[in-house]
């Protein structure tokens, strides 16, 4: 069900469940972000949302350049149909770093509440994949579930619901960011990329990276290599 | 003073929010400029309104989101569509 109607209204399923996982994240700041500090978290978030929508949609172009090229009376298309989670957590990231240098605020203290908002609002938007039938999972009779998507070839089958089983997997990151509050961050970045990582196996798209990895897998490789860095250097600095 | 300033910003972060309101109604590529007027719009607004809180920040702050948000659901497709234009291509021969 790639549509939506809300009376007279019609959205794609993607922008109705990304909606949702909107107002799921405000309901979670109502309730977890202090009084104190939502005004400056609004703007925050204002950064982190516009950082985020550029940097998918650049990875996007950036791996999608060669077909992109090769239909460029049709560019409209493909640039409004695309994004990559990686490059719009990416530039969620740079956008909160840029709006805390801007206006002097403490990097730490204004982002580490927020953090659970990110694996709430894509447990969300992954429900809204399934339905529009993209980042669809490999075919199998055992493992499946039957779908339509009109991007994949056969388009009716049984495939592996992977959006839904990421969906579950950030659910269950959000819940556990509720108990640990230290370095959300880096606990987030630490689980998801290898969950990301093992979850790219059971994708069903066309061959979408380089040599036997996907970009997806590379830039979780690339993570848990940064990620290892800084551990190795604050033990050195704590030492 | 400085509240010339931040009173620019406001309004020009107004208009833009009422701009990339209006945008939506002209297709596709104007939800693209809507989108981006709308953008601009919110960073004027949260400069004007960390400089000076006034009514019209509030209201252009209001305004970008509003234009921004539904600029994006209205343009928006679908999400990390990687390779599956080549299979729309391969499933319709």
């Amino acid at each position: 069900m790639a549509q939506i109607q809300l009376g007279p209204i019609v959205l794609s399923s993607y922008a109705f469940f990304a909606l949702c996982g909107a107002f799921a994240c405000l309901i979670y700041g109502l309730f977890c972000i202090p009084k104190a500090q939502r005004e400056q978290s609004a703007y925050l978030l204002c950064y982190a949302g516009i950082g985020a929508l550029v940097g998918a949609k650049l990875l996007y172009i950036l791996v999608s350049l060669p077909e992109i090229s090769a239909h460029m009376d049709q560019w409209i298309y493909y640039v409004s149909s695309g994004f990559v989670f990686y490059g719009g957590l990416l530039g969620a990231i740079i956008g909160s770093v840029f709006y805390c240098h801007e206006f002097h605020k403490d990097s730490y203290g204004q982002t580490n509440v927020l953090v659970p908002m990110i694996p709430l609002f894509h447990a969300f938007a992954r429900i809204g994949c399934f339905f529009s039938g993209c980042c669809y999972g490999a075919e199998s009779e055992f493992l499946g579930l039957p779908t339509f998507s009109v991007y994949a070839n056969p388009m009716e089958t049984n495939r592996i619901p992977v959006q839904l089983i990421e969906a579950g997997m950030e659910f269950l990151l959000f819940l556990f960011l509720q108990f640990y509050k230290e370095n959300r961050l880096y606990a987030y970045l630490v689980f998801y990329s290898i969950g990301r990582f093992l979850l790219e196996f059971w994708r069903g798209d066309p061959q979408r990276g380089i040599w036997i990895l996907s970009t997806s897998q590379w830039i979780s490789i690339g993570i848990w290599f940064f990620l290892s860095l800084r551990f190795i250097q604050s033990y050195h600095h704590t030492k | 003073m400085n509240e010339q300033p931040s009173n620019g910003k406001a309004i020009a972060g107004l208009v833009l929010g009422i701009v990339s309101i209006v945008l939506i109604f002209f297709g596709a590529y104007g939800a693209i400029f809507g989108l981006i007027c709308g953008v601009v719009g919110i960073i004027l607004s949260i400069k004007a309104r960390n400089e000076n809180l006034t009514g019209i920040a509030t209201a252009g702050f209001v305004c970008s989101i509003i234009g921004t948000v539904l600029c994006a659901v209205g343009f928006v497709a679908c999400a990390c569509l990687l390779g599956g234009l080549a299979s729309v291509g391969a499933s319709l021969q």
